[in-house]
């Protein structure tokens, strides 16, 4: 079987193809254990070593032993590590454990285990982080049939809805931690995207660090956060700060509020006073969006729409930002936390040709410009090494072949040193280095030897070099593999188990464990009577756990949940 | 490709219908494994783009002629809402593709540029009537941007943002000015500041594409205008971000200009402050020096020479900052390759920004200082050198103009082409460079002057001079495209490029007639120059070079890969040379090459 995974930064979601009777068909999201549709992309370590994902892990990330990671897809691709209990996590193993959940909540829904899967990354993700999603996927049991660019899942889901032709559409795709910009135009059942643009720095998260950031002062004076670790600081002010920034959404102002060791901090904060703090990222929406344009050479005017994907889009500061870029109001007729998930799961069924689905066919750019390092004599006669000389363009269709020719810098070189850079720097040392391979060449004055270099890059995303010396005919062939991946690829088995030997907890208990994480939460969020009544029933629910009694186990999970809604709904002061 | 081929391969007849080529397109893709057939997939796109092209053209066609209707816009009495109607015609056409003449470029500017007509700001509604060519490029030109949005609905009722535009225009590039323009004096200062906000905040309010435009239009004009735009750099260039672009493969060369002049405004500010460690060295090197001036004390050689180094890496256009005397004096006597002849005077300043201008294709005067040359150490000669220096100037003559032609001769005819050659073999001299490097530096000068002189005087003189900068092109690509677009860019030969003797003789031919009529004088200010090539010409490029047509237009960008620019400037010049078009189309696209 084959499923559509969207992995965000804050949520993850699976989706499958399901064809039905009359010919037709349609992408149907999977409901996660706790019957929700989205799963946070949160991974705790219990004391015991029990690993959580989901909405259980994302209570736990403020307290005391939380053991919580959170937004790793940011470090996606890097060598950074996460201790949670005691124990390491990278980027990739963390994401592993989220696509774990997701496969089994298709497995719970369908009875079959899926194998095989199609994932989405942010267009605007490098090489090397397409990779790491791509051995994430592998990690946890799935063969990645295909990565796809997250605006081009959403413009699938969107075009799918009526079917009609669209003239050129821009997809704005600003999510928990990335954004993308990608137009997109469909007919005659081509999906063809034309440019795509973006910035993988970029998402909710910063308008939350922002918020949190402006507010830390007078929120604490007294500094009650700094003796807490920057770790634990940082998680409470965070899951203040979307508390807040969700509430702003409605109203005009709100509190800010956070409990520490014991004591409730709390501030006002308003409206303006969060669009004041978030100008500085509502200006970074526009380069790429210029960007795309440019490359695409498309007028805004002439754009049938604007598109918005991607939970950031709810915030009122970000639309506004959005009809002021584009002088009109965007569309927001696909659910911006579904469509990635939709179009994932509507690729996966093209693939594997399932019933129900006409032929489409998706063309889609590199975003990115691939070439090699280069040396040049400047104007003052002496040489400029490392410079990047682009071989295939950004925003390009993909497959694509192109060749570039180079030739010897001094005399009697023997061999030419062939560097792969992927970016947009004229310096490779701004560029993601991808490759490299050395080819031999006989001695001659500088400039007589040439090189033609070939870069073939597949729809799939792979980039193939093909080196040839047009003097003594050698031909030399690489397949872009990263050391990364290869020593990645080595130890991938022994990784797989490790991650397997994990003790995971039941995913049928996984609702009465994010209950009690809510609870334990709210434990440490509320003070006095209050604090004491949530322990009590707190324990009243563990000891109905203990009891295995499923009848009172439902009453006393209900009672709970009634209790910690309320609290919630009308926080006491 | 043709438009003929682009019909085979998508399989269809010539139609100008949008749908049956997308159609024909879709068809063709579905019944392909791209991945295993990349290049038929490069084919398909690249025959559904031309035909598309093609398509678009023909639906342009019919509009086009109705412009042609002489009758047309002769009916001001049936347009009484012309008077009432405020909401502008005039902005619209703005922010349209200009007409096809020399002086306007649709990818650069699309706002009041050299060629935008002259609105004025009270009468400027009634001259604004979009003249029939300038649709007329529009509809021919492939590469025209489409004719964009107009502005906003601006809320300013004392003056419209374009207005605003207009007048920050004329503060920064005030007209009849032949000599560098003086930098913004106080009042002047003031007023472009305030227009500049005032554009600046309607960027801000308008939608991306008219911010986009508003960025490009501001980069051009700013660089355009430098050094006299300086005080308004700074803010500009925060509030489009041109220094994130720094660096970038893509960097519009105006941005990269002004980029490089901010680093070097912030380096001057630095090193003005006393707490800066070369602070001594800058004012050393800055103090105004007379005849018999010696270097200051207390200033360390270490410091002197690393701040020259740096500032003519780095930051080229702040050494007119320094006293030429004064670096005569510290630089030192052996003449290390630093310097390599161009940057050991006064004079550097005028070719750095000829270098760095170059590449968005403005075009200063080199030779602002002629008149008053700038001192030079005295060095006493003996006869016997100062035979062998005379020697050497007379060979350099005869390189460029051929035997006839004497030093004296060249005196009589264009001292001050003469008062070069010598002015440069006095800096040769003292900065040590060889024979070699003098002879082609003032051949490259000479060069230029023709070219310069060329696009001034338009005629048959440019398809002359253009034809041999075609040859010199073809000749610099034998050594690699990074040399010819170095010629393209900065008219300085690479030493290592070898001119064919027929061509030699051909530009001597060409020089010595152009210095007959006195032709050679110093080369005058030309404004921003762009032009926009017709289909025909581009469809003629694009089968010579065998480039597809994206890379065509990247390379009429200025951007792409040198192989493609070079390959591109040079079948232009040949094709627009061939070409049967109007004589002053030609003449438009000649002078931008």
């Amino acid at each position: 079987m084959l499923i559509g995974i969207d992995l965000g930064t804050t949520n993850s979601a699976v989706a499958l193809w399901q064809a039905d009777d009359n010919g037709g068909g349609q992408a149907q999201l999977v409901p996660n254990a706790l019957g929700a549709l989205l799963t946070p992309s949160a991974v705790s370590v219990l004391p015991d070593g029990t690993t959580l994902v989901g909405a259980a892990a994302l209570e736990r990330v403020g307290l005391k032993d939380g053991a919580t990671a959170t937004s790793f897809k940011r470090f996606m691709g890097t060598d950074r590590k996460v201790k949670l209990g005691k124990k390491e996590f990278s980027a990739e193993d963390l994401s592993a454990l989220v696509l774990m959940a997701l496969r089994d909540d298709v497995t719970a829904l369908t009875g079959t285990r899926p194998t095989e899967a199609v994932i989405t990354v942010p267009a605007y993700f490098n090489d090397r982080q397409r990779k790491a999603t791509r051995r994430a996927g592998e990690l946890a049991g799935l063969t990645v049939r295909r990565l796809i660019n997250e605006p081009t899942a959403a413009a699938l889901a969107f075009g799918l809805q009526d079917k009609e032709e669209r003239e050129p559409f821009l997809v704005f795709d600003l999510g928990g931690g990335t954004f993308d910009v990608s137009i997109v135009e469909m007919f005659e059942g081509i999906v063809e995207v034309r440019a795509s643009a973006g910035d993988n720095r970029l998402g909710g998260d910063d308008f939350n660090t922002a918020l949190a950031t402006a507010v830390r002062g007078r929120l604490d004076p007294d500094g009650l956060l700094g003796k807490l670790g920057d770790q634990r600081a940082q998680a409470l002010l965070l899951q203040a700060a979307e508390k807040a920034k969700r509430a702003l959404s409605e109203a005009q102002e709100t509190e800010f509020a956070l409990t520490v060791e014991d004591r409730r901090l709390s501030t006002t904060v308003t409206t303006s006073e969060f669009e004041a703090q978030a100008e500085g990222l509502i200006k970074r929406l526009r380069d790429p969006v210029v960007r795309a344009l440019r490359d695409s050479q498309i007028d805004a005017a002439s754009l049938s729409e604007v598109v918005l994907v991607g939970g950031a889009t709810r915030m009122p500061v970000v639309r506004k930002a959005i009809t002021r870029l584009f002088g009109r109001f965007p569309n927001s007729s696909v659910h911006p936390d579904h469509a990635v998930a939709l179009g994932a799961a509507i690729q996966g069924g093209l693939i594997a040709r399932d019933g129900g689905l006409e032929e489409i066919r998706i063309t889609d750019v590199c975003p990115f410009t691939l070439g090699i390092e280069t040396a040049e004599h400047s104007a003052r006669g002496t040489v400029q090494q490392g410079l990047f000389s682009p071989i295939i363009e950004r925003n390009t269709p993909v497959p694509v072949s192109r060749s570039g020719l180079y030739s010897t810098i001094s005399d009697n070189q023997k061999q030419i040193e062939v560097k792969i850079y992927q970016g947009e720097a004229r310096e490779v040392s701004g560029n993601v280095h991808l490759g490299q391979l050395k080819v031999p060449v006989p001695p001659r004055p500088a400039g007589e030897v040439s090189i033609d270099v070939r870069f073939s890059y597949d729809s799939s995303g792979l980039l193939e070099v093909d080196v040839e010396v047009p003097l003594t005919g050698a031909k030399h062939n690489l397949v872009i593999i990263d050391e990364e991946d290869r020593r990645a690829a080595n130890d991938l088995e022994s990784r797989r188990k490790a991650l397997a030997a994990l003790k995971h907890h039941p995913r049928e208990e996984a609702g009465n464990q994010a209950l009690l994480a809510r609870a334990e939460r709210c434990y440490e969020e509320f003070l006095g009577d209050i604090r004491a009544h949530v322990g009590d029933r707190t324990r009243m629910f563990v000891a109905a756990l203990d009891s295995q009694d499923p009848r009172r186990i439902a009453d006393a999970a209900a009672g709970l949940t009634e209790l910690l809604d309320m609290l919630e709904a009308n926080p006491p002061l | 490709m043709t438009p003929t081929q682009a019909w085979k391969v998508l399989g269809i007849a010539k139609t100008p219908e949008v749908a049956a080529i997308r159609r024909a397109y879709a068809d063709r893709l579905k019944a392909m494994d791209v991945d295993k057939d990349v290049a038929g997939y490069a084919r398909l796109r690249e025959a559904r783009d031309a035909a598309l092209r093609w398509a678009r053209m023909q639906a342009a066609k019919p509009a086009a002629e109705e412009e042609f209707d002489p009758f047309a816009g002769v009916t001001p009495l049936e347009e009484p809402e012309a008077s009432t109607e405020p909401d502008p015609e005039p902005s619209s056409w703005l922010y349209a593709a200009p007409e096809a003449k020399g002086e306007s470029d649709p990818s650069l500017t699309t706002r009041l540029g050299g060629a935008a007509p002259k609105l004025d700001v009270v009468s400027g509604f009634s001259a604004a009537q979009a003249p029939a060519d300038q649709a007329i490029a529009v509809a021919r030109d492939p590469f025209a941007r489409p004719v964009l949005l107009g502005l906003e609905a601006t809320s300013d009722a004392v003056m419209p943002a374009w207005a605003h535009e207009q007048a920050l225009y004329r503060l920064l590039l005030p007209e009849a000015q032949d000599d560098e323009l003086p930098p913004l004096e106080g009042w002047e200062e003031a007023m472009a500041l305030g227009h500049l906000k005032a554009v600046l905040r309607h960027a801000e309010t308008v939608s991306v594409t008219g911010f986009d435009e508003i960025d490009n239009w501001l980069a051009r004009i700013l660089a355009d205008a430098w050094p006299r735009s300086a005080p308004l750099l700074e803010p500009a260039a925060a509030l489009f971000g041109w220094e994130s672009e720094r660096g970038q493969v893509s960097e519009r060369p105006a941005v990269a200009f002004l980029n490089a002049r901010l680093r070097g405004l912030r380096f001057r500010e630095k090193v003005e402050d006393p707490k800066h460690p070369l602070h001594k060295a800058w004012k050393e090197l800055t103090t105004p020096a007379q005849q018999g001036s010696r270097k200051g004390w207390f200033v360390k050689r270490a410091e002197v020479d690393q701040l020259l180094e740096g500032v003519r890496r780095n930051f080229p256009e702040l050494e007119h900052h320094f006293d030429p005397w004064r670096v005569a004096l510290w630089e030192k006597p052996s003449g290390s390759d630093v310097g390599q002849g161009w940057f050991s005077n006064g004079r550097l300043i005028a070719f750095a920004v000829i270098l760095l201008i170059q590449v968005a294709r403005f075009a200063f005067s080199d030779n602002d200082r002629q008149s008053a040359p700038p001192p030079v150490p005295p060095i006493e000669l003996s006869s016997a050198e100062t035979a062998r220096e005379q020697e050497i100037i007379n060979r350099a003559v005869t390189t460029v103009f051929g035997p006839e032609i004497t030093f004296d001769g060249l005196q009589s005819l264009q001292p001050d082409l003469a008062a070069l050659f010598s002015a440069n073999r006095t800096i040769a001299r003292s900065d040590g460079s060889s024979d070699e490097v003098y002879v082609a530096k003032v051949h490259d000068l000479v060069r230029e002057r023709m070219y310069m002189t060329a696009l001034v005087q338009k005629g048959q003189l440019l398809s002359d001079v253009q034809r041999i900068r075609a040859d010199i092109l073809r000749a610099a690509r034998k050594s690699g495209a990074a040399q010819c677009m170095a010629y393209v860019r900065t008219r300085r030969l690479a030493p290592e490029v070898s001119i064919p003797v027929a061509l030699q003789l051909r530009e001597r031919d060409l020089a010595t007639r152009m210095l007959d009529a006195r032709q050679l004088g110093p080369p005058q200010r030309i404004a921003p120059g762009t032009a926009s090539v017709p289909g025909p010409l581009v469809e003629k490029v694009m089968t010579a070079t065998g480039l597809p047509d994206k890379r065509v237009s990247q390379a009429m960008g200025n951007k792409g890969s040198d192989a493609d620019q070079c390959a591109v400037t040079i079948t232009l010049i040949d094709a627009t040379l061939a070409w049967k078009g109007s004589a002053k189309e030609r003449e438009a696209i000649l002078s931008v090459l």
